[in-house]
């Protein structure tokens, strides 16, 4: 883009001034002080990127005399072509509003020029395309060097570098700095090695459980030997203590021992002596009152006995009538019962007789008696009727699944027979048809057709092309032949020659007549003229031969150029149509191939595959129909077979049955037979007559048994009539009453003798009972004598007194033996002695104090190792604590799993740091690789520059990666820092920078026009010549439009005469 | 006859790979692989087994810790109060050379020897097993093992790597060909961490680890009930794991409130709960997935204050959840790095640059490596290392692609 012309409406101090007819490469813009020169840098720049602020520190460039500030620039851009860009300052709009308009007068899209919102920035302008001396000192070194070596970052005010220190910083801060709630990595590492350390610890932890174990084992050991004495002691002091316990009774025992010896003699007297004395005097003075009651008595007894009278006949046979008159009394009604049961077998026998000759055939008492009938006959008879007609069913069943299968068969095979019909129409009919592939092999065949005429049109197109060329090329072999004729001279050699000699003949002639007549100059000089024409008709016969000579030999060189472009072309037309040649016969194989093997035949035209398509379309659906009757008929075949196999088993099953019928048969015709049943016999009638048959056999045996009790009654009657008659015989009496009657009468006289009999025995035991009672009570009172004084004997005494005073020193001894029994006792139970002398023998040995000093001892010993069981009780109790402490604690199981998310933690931390590392390495590389490969392109750019500018005083310009400071070569080879350089030379390294940055880096994209405000003031004459003629280059080589404003015209005589110069002075509109 | 068959038990060993720990289920993740043991008792007692068989590795640690031994003991002792014997052998965590002597005689405790060796349960029925002596096995132990005859019922139960089960140390190698040639009716083996039917005749069994640990030990984990009804044999998997670690896919596509996706991660949890019985907590990898338009959920997903709400929630689910990570999968985040031109193209050849040369990747590696030399080297040897980087190209692009991603944020915090 460059500006065409400047037009000020008002703007600082300068209103209505006009730049025009500006051009696109150099112009040097000179103007005296206050002509407004830095007024339109700025005006451009405002522009650009507006207005700045009324209220801004510097100067704001407001308008006089409140006008606002506006005007425009007419600017030529590259794609966009004329426009006209105004601002004209506005409230509201902080940068004034900005107008662009084409040639036409219609709005552009500001979006669409270089200096847009998503163009350049209003600092990179500044700092790049327009600068005074002050600006151009002021570089921006950072940008530059962002600019150098970020070139490719996209975002000039990215730092590489800082973000390479951001990435040792975030290492850093992973390494060392907490962050979001986690640790550092060197934290973390360090725990997990305390972790590690305390985890190793803890290994020895199941060692320190096992070796308490062991020591809890000793100790409970320990306890157990120390129980077991302690129950050893106790068992002894209990022994001893139950020995001790009774040395008082040992005492008394024997005290009472002197006692009893005293009382030694009273020792025999008879323990119970005077129990037994006063019992014996009581018992002799009874017996003496019982002998005389007795006699009384038995003088009254012997009266009573005197006046008892008894008839001993009747008594003698008193058993015979007893057992008679009780037999009377069972048979009492036996004659009416026998009258009774005559008259019912009677009436019994002729029922019978009227049943059997019911049943006739010959059936008889005997017969039906000799018959068994189990209860089971009915049932088996009618279980035997039930499979005979289970068997007719099961027969007339069988018979009807025949007659269907049959049925079913029969259709079944019609069936078949039509489908095997119309099968054999359709494979006929269906006889075209193709199958899915053969189709698709067809229609692929068709495409070959069509292809194989494409290629044959092909090859006919190129075969005409071919011939075109042919005709062309031989035409132009005519052309070339025809050269010569095609161009011909003006006048023809011969002719040529003879005007030739013909004017060298006629100027001879001439010449010679007027040397030899002396005739004057005028025909000398006519036959020199002529001479002399001959030479100019011969050079320019010469000339124009040449030029003939050229042109045929150009027409020449472009008819063979054109032989040959055609000979080539040729060469490519045979080629191709030999390729559709050889790809027509590759086409033909094919074709012969798929004929052959879809319709078997050799060759196949197209009309032919078109035929066997339709062929094929027409016969598909009898295919399809025939294909699903083959299916169909396959499973009808199927079905008959199955139909025909199971009719066939079916009939197997039919005649098992029949043979089973026919023996069932048999075996009913025996049993009717032998019944003597007609030959249609339903089962209810046959279970009938069976149970017929059974109940006149049983009633035929119930009269037998009637017949028989009769019998036997009859018997007993009369054996009972014989026995009446011989008692009677027996007792000298004739029967006149009836024989019952007879026999109740002697029963009643034997039951009252019977009475009398009893009476008189009972007087004579009572009269032998108190005889015997007397002689008891006589013999009682001698006994009761003896008794009295054998006791006194015993006791030693003659009388009654003595005796009793002898029992009171008795009673004393008893007394005393008695506690001793007692003490003596206890004693000998206390130790469990054998006996009583064991006992003493014992206790008068025994030695109890000796005793007592003993049991003190075990106390003692008790009493200790209770103590150190107590001890160990609590030792095992806290070391069982302990094991139980250690055995719950889970401090391993924490350690682990904090271990493992610490570990899992220092994994992603570490995976973040290698990242970091990489990321920070890969970046170093990259810069490192700007710094050789791009950086250097810039700056070499600036070094050429600045060479040129200080006439090689400066080689080379660098900026090296670390710190933003530029160093500069000398000529001589040496370095220097661009602070220690001159004034002038920093401005004109900055200017080489600038320039070289606009030139590589902008070069290829809209630009702005450069504009300077008298940078070269501190150049030296030198080195601003050199200066203005390195912008001039730079304008040139860039395309950059420079307006360069100087207020210096010797300035402005620096740059060179192509340069454009204006002069500045305020123009009126 | 019936029978539990457990593996794998691991007791004392922790979770692995929670970078965060959970202070409401911290005790319940303590206690997870004993609990699992419980279950495996408590399954054995509740079903009226008549004996348990272990599959090898019973502890974690070859040296024991004491709360592991006590577990070991306690379970026995239960056993032993409902007269249910125990059969066991020794894998590569816990060889004979280290088993606690202790516990070796423990009553009602069968343990198998190094040398193949068989036990009879009932007279017809015999166990045939063997114990790893020291922590690598090479030799195949099955081939050591042949059915004598006349036996009813043989069961083989043994520490094994079947071939083909890759992602474990091949200890004690051994074919299927192996197994059915060695004539057993049923093998019953540990070492493979999940439940595993090897193949079917005859049955070969893998119970799988009682308790998952980590990330990849995700699913149902438990023990198999084996009932033997002549020659029939039917198994049932009882789960024990008191704590289950899962993966739970989110898609936030359609959330455009945080609401939504936390409803989603809740919903998400809950299905996954609802299958267990033995379930007290669950572990899960939240994984975001899905398309996400709503630029405000993608960040907010990043977001650790979200991420604590997720926590909060999940923790008072019925069975409480936690969530072991976040992964963010969404599109709009995979393909941020493809749009690469300038500076990351110069970041990515450089990075290229490196990979392709494997003498320059040597030289990078070496480089990185040894700017980390303050940091313990077990946690980078084999992340960091040039062979390993050579044979995973996916782990070197990964950083490399992390590190450009990193290098570009801060130039475009910077430039902002």
């Amino acid at each position: 883009m460059w500006i065409q012309e400047i037009v000020i409406e008002h703007f600082g101090a300068l209103s209505r001034i006009r730049v025009s007819d500006l051009k696109p490469g150099l112009t040097v813009i000179a103007g005296p002080n206050e002509a407004g020169k830095t007024t339109l840098m700025e005006f451009v720049r405002s522009v650009f990127f507006g207005f700045k602020k009324r209220n801004y520190r510097g100067n704001p460039y407001a308008a006089m005399g409140n006008n606002f500030r506006s005007g425009f620039l007419i600017v030529n851009d590259r794609d966009a072509g004329v426009l006209r860009i105004s601002r004209s300052e506005k409230h509201g709009l902080k940068e004034g509003d900005l107008c662009i308009t084409d040639r036409n007068g219609s709005h552009v899209d500001p979006f669409l020029v270089p200096f847009s919102p998503n163009g350049f920035r209003k600092y990179g302008y500044e700092n790049l395309f327009a600068f005074d001396l002050d600006q151009m000192r002021q570089l921006d070194r950072e940008a530059l060097r962002s600019r150098i070596i970020t070139a490719a970052l996209g975002s000039p005010r990215t730092n590489p570098l800082s973000i390479l220190e951001k990435l040792n910083e975030r290492s850093r801060e992973l390494w060392k700095k907490p962050a979001g709630g986690r640790d550092s990595l060197w934290k973390t590492q360090s725990r997990i090695g305390e972790i590690n350390s305390r985890l190793r610890q803890l290994q020895e932890r199941p060692a320190e459980c096992a070796a308490l174990n062991k020591q809890l084992e000793e100790a409970g050991l320990r306890r157990r030997e120390l129980a077991e004495l302690i129950r050893h002691a106790e068992s002894q002091l209990s022994e001893l203590e139950h020995v001790l316990r009774f040395e008082s009774d040992w005492e008394q025992f024997v005290s009472l021992e002197r006692k009893r010896a005293e009382a030694e003699a009273a020792r025999n007297f008879p323990i119970d002596g005077i129990p037994r004395y006063e019992s014996a005097l009581q018992k002799y003075e009874e017996a003496n009152q019982e002998l005389i009651e007795g006699e009384a008595q038995l003088q009254h007894l012997v009266r009573q006995l005197e006046t008892l009278a008894i008839d001993s006949n009747v008594l003698e046979h008193a058993d015979k009538i007893l057992a008679l008159s009780r037999k009377a009394a069972t048979l009492a009604n036996v004659p009416d019962e026998i009258d009774q049961r005559l008259v019912l077998a009677e009436r019994a026998g002729d029922r019978l007789a009227q049943e059997m000759n019911r049943l006739g055939h010959g059936w008889n008492a005997e017969r039906i008696c000799g018959l068994k009938l189990p209860l089971s006959l009915e049932q088996e008879i009618q279980s035997f009727i039930d499979m005979y007609q289970d068997l007719r069913a099961r027969i007339r069943d069988l018979e009807n699944r025949i007659a269907s299968a049959q049925d079913i068969s029969e259709s079944l095979e019609q069936k078949i027979s039509a489908k095997k019909d119309e099968l054999q129409l359709l494979i006929r009919e269906s006889a075209g048809y193709l199958t899915q592939r053969d189709r698709a092999k067809l229609y692929q065949c068709k495409d070959y057709f069509q292809k194989m005429s494409e290629l044959a049109h092909r090859s006919r197109d190129e075969q005409r092309a071919l011939d075109a060329l042919i005709q062309e090329k031989i035409e132009l072999a005519q052309n070339l032949k025809g050269l010569e004729v095609q161009n011909p001279r003006s006048i023809s050699p011969p002719v040529f020659w003879i005007i030739v000699f013909a004017t060298l003949a006629i100027g001879g002639v001439i010449l010679l007549s007027s040397i030899m007549n002396g005739s004057g100059w005028m025909h000398g000089f006519a036959g020199t003229a002529a001479l002399l024409i001959a030479p100019m008709l011969f050079a320019w016969r010469m000339k124009e031969e040449r030029a003939r000579n050229t042109r045929i030999h150009n027409q020449r060189e472009s008819l063979i150029r054109k032989s040959n472009f055609v000979t080539s072309r040729l060469a490519d037309i045979e080629k191709r149509r030999r390729a559709y040649l050889q790809e027509i016969d590759s086409i033909k194989r094919k074709i012969r191939d798929t004929a052959r093997e879809v319709l078997d035949t050799p060759s196949v035209s197209l009309e032919e595959i078109e035929k066997a398509e339709h062929r094929s379309i027409a016969s598909e659906s009898a295919f399809l129909r025939s294909q699903f009757l083959k299916t169909s008929l396959g499973n009808d075949l199927a079905e008959l077979e199955i139909q025909n196999t199971s009719s066939a088993r079916l009939e197997a099953f039919l005649s098992e049955e029949l043979q089973e019928l026919t023996k069932l048969d048999e075996n009913w015709k025996i049993f009717i037979a032998e019944c003597g049943l007609g030959p249609e016999v339903s089962p209810e009638i046959a279970i009938g007559f069976v149970r017929n048959l059974r109940k006149i056999s049983e009633a035929i045996k119930e009269a037998h048994q009637e017949t028989e009790d009769l019998e036997c009654i009859q018997t007993r009657w009369q054996a009972f009539l014989q026995e009446i008659l011989d008692l009677a015989n027996l007792m000298g009496r004739a029967v006149n009453e009836p024989p019952l009657q007879t026999v109740i009468l002697w029963d009643s006289e034997a039951r009252s003798m019977r009475e009398l009999l009893s009476q008189k025995k009972g007087l004579e035991e009572k009269a032998r009972d108190l005889r015997a009672r007397m002689g008891v009570s006589s013999s009682r009172i001698a006994h009761s004598r003896q008794s009295m004084e054998r006791l006194f004997a015993t006791a030693g005494v003659a009388d009654e007194e003595a005796f009793r005073k002898q029992h009171l020193q008795f009673e004393q001894f008893v007394k005393i033996s008695g506690q001793l029994d007692t003490i003596a006792d206890r004693l000998t139970k206390s130790m469990k002695f054998a006996d009583r002398e064991a006992m003493h023998a014992f206790y008068s040995e025994l030695d109890f104090f000796s005793r007592k000093k003993q049991a003190e001892h075990l106390r003692g010993e008790i009493d200790n190792a209770r103590v150190e069981s107590e001890a160990l009780l609590e030792r095992i109790g806290s070391i069982g604590a302990r094991i139980a402490a250690l055995e719950s604690e889970d401090e391993t199981d924490v350690l682990l799993s904090e271990k493992q998310e610490l570990s899992a933690r220092m994994h992603e931390d570490v995976k973040a740091l290698i990242t970091t590392r990489i990321a920070h390495n890969l970046l170093e590389r990259s810069l490192r690789v700007y710094e050789l490969e791009k950086q250097p392109k810039m700056l070499e750019r600036a070094s050429e520059i600045l060479r040129s500018i200080t006439g090689d005083k400066f080689r080379r310009v660098i900026m090296p990666l670390e710190g933003n400071k530029m160093r500069v070569e000398r000529e001589n080879g040496t370095w220097i820092d661009e602070e220690f350089l001159s004034r002038g030379t920093l401005e004109q390294l900055y200017l080489a920078l600038r320039l070289s940055d606009l030139e590589l880096y902008r070069s290829d994209k809209c630009v702005l026009p450069l504009i300077m405000d008298d940078v070269l003031v501190n150049f030296d004459f030198f080195r601003a010549g050199l200066t203005a003629m390195e912008l001039a280059k730079f304008s040139e080589d860039s395309g950059i439009q420079v307006l360069f404003f100087t207020c210096h015209p010797s300035v402005a005589a620096l740059f060179p005469e192509r340069v454009a110069k204006k002069s500045l002075d305020k123009t009126p509109e | 006859m019936r029978f539990i068959h457990a593996a794998d038990i691991h007791l004392g060993r922790q979770f692995s790979g929670l970078t965060r720990s959970s202070p409401e289920l911290g005790r319940l993740f303590l206690q997870a692989g004993y609990s699992a043991w419980n279950n495996v008792i408590g399954h054995a007692i509740e079903r009226k087994a008549d004996f348990l068989t272990l599959g090898g590795d019973i502890f974690d640690a070859s040296n024991a810790s004491l709360r592991p031994r006590v577990a070991f003991r306690q379970g026995l002792e239960r056993l032993r109060d409902s007269g249910i014997p125990v059969y066991a052998v020794l894998g590569n965590h816990d060889p004979l050379q280290t088993f606690p002597e202790s516990l070796r005689s423990l009553p009602g405790l069968n343990l198998f020897g190094a040398d193949p060796e068989q036990k009879e349960i009932v007279p017809g029925a015999v166990l045939y097993g063997a114990s790893f002596p020291v922590p690598a096995v090479k030799d195949n132990l099955v081939a050591a093992i042949r059915r004598d005859p006349g036996q009813e019922l043989a069961i083989g139960l043994l520490h094994a790597n079947v071939t083909g089960t890759s992602d474990h140390d091949d200890y004690a190698p051994c074919s299927p060909g192996d197994l059915r040639s060695s004539g057993m009716d049923l093998w019953c083996l540990g070492h493979v961490h999940s439940p595993t039917r090897v193949m079917e005749n005859p049955l070969v069994l893998y119970a799988g680890s009682s308790q998952g640990a980590h990330r990849n030990e995700s699913g149902p984990r438990g023990c198999f009930l084996i009932n033997l009804n002549g020659g029939h044999i039917e198994t049932e998997f009882l789960p024990t794991a008191a704590v289950r670690w899962e993966y739970l896919n989110v898609d936030v596509g359609d959330c455009s409130h945080p609401e939504d996706a936390l409803e989603a991660i809740e919903l998400g949890c809950s299905a996954l709960i609802s299958e267990g019985d033995t379930l007290e907590a669950l572990v899960a990898e939240i994984r975001f997935v899905g398309s996400t338009p709503h630029s405000s959920i993608q960040v907010l997903l990043q977001d650790e204050e979200f991420r604590d709400v997720v926590r909060e929630r999940l923790g008072s689910l019925p069975v409480p959840a936690f969530p072991s990570r976040f992964l963010d999968n969404t599109y709009s985040q995979a393909d941020s790095l493809t749009r690469a031109d300038g500076l990351p193209r110069d970041l990515q050849n450089q990075a290229q640059r490196i990979l392709d040369d494997p003498e320059e990747t040597q030289k990078f590696v070496h480089q990185i490596r040894n700017e980390l030399a303050k940091i313990n080297q077990e946690y980078y040897r084999d992340l960091l290392h040039a062979e390993h980087w050579n044979q995973h190209p996916e782990v070197a692009s990964e950083f490399m692609n992390q590190a450009v991603a990193q290098v570009l944020t801060m130039i475009s915090e910077t430039a902002d």
